[in-house]
């Protein structure tokens, strides 16, 4: 049985804006560094979380897309952790955290490297903390392309669904520029069987999500 | 369908190819050396790196080392290397290339270390196309970049997309290489050892870093040379949703990845029997693992880590232990877990400390990285 799964919700992060289900949950008047973007987006929520301080761009950026789209679209109560996945994808990997570490060993007489910075220079610790805030314990992996590889994706997550273990997938593409500067967020939740918006998880949908202002 | 090893190839410390690092292991001799370098760290650090003169001289008439960086070279070499033993066309439609690497080209960022190449490269997707050019593979390939699980990740997601149908074969390489970046890194977390790791042991004090590079030629049609023919069979991945970079304290995000193996492999517990495990020697991993061995009731299988031999090659890891534990099927033999001398873990395992011959059918293999993932993968000859 191949029965595609469904997109249930999306949210989109980009300029300074952040969207779900294609409304303004969020936006910011003035041109804001994005560090400080992230900080107000995610304390607009009213969900106060301290790690969220220590988390790198990435995270902050990945774990506030995740915030907002749960928020619409919680997960099922009745779901097992195990079968709660989440699969995430970007260009840059960790570089802009990379950049920071570097900068900590770059001079030996100024030699600062620190765990806390290293910790994040892998793209997959943004689905690490998506995880610890949402008891996420299923199948979660992070892709590395050029662009968002919507046909890509729609299949992988297509397939990971039709083993029936994973029931609600959390999946996107969360990229941020090296230099810290540039940003877009798409997260969406796949549902095996729910449908509220009446959207197969396909390329063509999925791309008609991800293209939309 | 059957997802088979149509051809592999290592390199690492321990040599050029899988038989010189077979050759090593036999005589339990280790890649990990003290290393005085102090462009890599400025002080002394065990590290398992690779002959870099040897590459070179290797890779000569095929790479211009201008042209590529030093994990690119390795890849290329590795991959030809694995397709002059198996008759997957590498330029075909059909050849997925799937690759694996925690760091990529890292080396790209640091301004210290000058180069000619376009800092693009710094890109892991660049990085992969460079290599997918070299060998006129038309697909755009994927890579996975997901800590140290990634080896075994990539082997698994290959097996995959063959099985949908879109493939019929996957050229799957995995590396990393030793850098400044990585060696301060895992010093600034005080994780590594002074002298080669001693995976499970009591005395156990830390990881060792290593670089390294690995191929798996995955096909669906069953090509018969003279070594036994192993299949791929399932495999899956988990999150302990529990710390970033410490691992769970139960094993249960392990064990819930070893079971989702069993399931989709149709196995249980009973049929493995030999464990290829991650064992990276830090105090926190080891004591999981064998937390998670148990849950799955596998205390009596045999488990062994080749990390002593290596090191830990990070995005390599679970492509080149892939490898020899398929060496192992092969050659109906369990490895030796070079530094282990007693047991130091809270829940009974069964690490293989000597090298001898067993009868062998199944393979787990088994990997945990930062970020709280885990991932298992199952091997099994095919008679």
């Amino acid at each position: 049985m191949n029965t595609k799964p469904y997109i249930t919700s999306w949210c989109r992060i980009q300029s300074n804006k952040v969207c779900v289900n294609g409304d303004v949950q969020f936006t910011s008047n003035e041109a804001l560094a994005t560090d400080e973007f992230l900080k107000q987006a995610f304390k607009a929520m009213n969900k106060p979380y301290m790690k969220f301080y220590k988390m790198d761009l990435l995270s902050k950026l990945g774990f506030t897309a995740a915030e907002y789209l749960l928020q619409a679209n919680p997960f099922s109560e009745l779901l097992d952790p195990t079968e709660k996945g989440i699969v995430l994808s970007n260009r840059s990997a960790s570089l802009e955290t990379d950049t920071q570490h570097q900068q900590s060993i770059v001079d030996r007489d100024n030699y600062f490297p620190s765990p806390a910075v290293f910790v994040y220079t892998l793209p997959n610790i943004v689905i690490g903390e998506i995880c610890i805030k949402n008891a996420i314990k299923g199948e979660n992996i992070f892709f590395i392309s050029d662009h968002f590889d919507t046909c890509f994706t729609a299949e992988y997550i297509g397939g990971l669904m039709s083993e029936n273990r994973i029931k609600n997938c959390i999946f996107g593409w969360i990229e941020l520029s090296d230099d810290g500067q540039f940003f877009d967020a798409f997260l969406a939740m796949a549902s095996a069987s729910e449908n509220p918006l009446n959207k197969q998880l396909t390329a063509e949908n999925l791309a008609a999500l991800y293209n939309q202002q | 369908m059957d997802i088979f090893i149509s051809s592999e190839h290592i390199i690492s410390s321990l040599g050029l190819n899988t038989s010189e690092h077979l050759d090593c292991i036999e005589s339990e001799k280790t890649g990990i050396k003290t290393i005085n370098n102090s462009e890599l760290y400025p002080e002394p650090v065990q590290l398992g790196l690779i002959d870099r003169n040897a590459l070179y001289n290797a890779t000569a008439s095929m790479v211009d080392p201008k042209a590529y960086t030093l994990l690119e070279t390795m890849m290329l070499f590795s991959i030809s290397q694995a397709a002059s033993q198996s008759n997957v066309p590498l330029d075909s439609p059909r050849t997925l290339f799937v690759f694996s690497t925690t760091k990529g080209n890292i080396d790209l960022i640091n301004p210290k270390q000058a180069t000619n190449l376009p800092s693009e490269r710094r890109f892991l997707s660049q990085m992969a196309q460079a290599v997918c050019n070299f060998f006129n593979n038309p697909n755009k390939p994927v890579i996975i970049s997901n800590a140290c699980i990634s080896g075994v990740l990539a082997i698994d997601i290959a097996a995959r997309l063959i099985r949908t149908g879109m493939y019929d074969h996957a050229v799957v390489c995995g590396g990393d290489v030793v850098s400044e970046f990585v060696i301060s890194g895992f010093q600034s977390f005080k994780s590594i050892s002074p002298t080669p790791c001693k995976p499970y042991d009591a005395q156990r004090d830390g990881l060792s870093l290593g670089e390294g590079c690995a191929t798996v030629i995955l096909s669906n049609q069953l090509q018969q040379t003279t070594k036994p023919s192993i299949r791929v069979l399932g495999g899956a991945s988990s999150n302990d949703a529990n710390h970033i970079s410490g691992p769970s304290r139960t094993g249960d995000g392990l064990f819930f990845a070893i079971r989702s193996t069993l399931q989709k492999s149709n196995l249980q517990a009973s049929d493995i029997d030999y464990i290829c495990a991650h064992g990276t020697a830090t105090s926190f991993n080891d004591e999981m693992e064998s937390k998670a061995v148990n849950l799955a009731k596998m205390s009596q299988v045999p488990i062994n880590s080749f990390k002593g031999y290596i090191g830990h090659t990070l995005g390599a890891a679970g492509v080149i232990e892939s490898v020899l534990s398929i060496a192992s099927l092969q050659q109906q033999k369990l490895f030796k877990t070079l530094g282990y001398q007693q047991l130091g873990v809270p829940e009974p395992i069964t690490v293989i400390d000597r090298t001898a011959p067993a009868q062998l059918r199944t393979c787990l293999k088994m990997a945990s990285g930062f970020g709280g993932c885990n991932a298992a993968l199952i091997f099994q000859t095919v008679n």
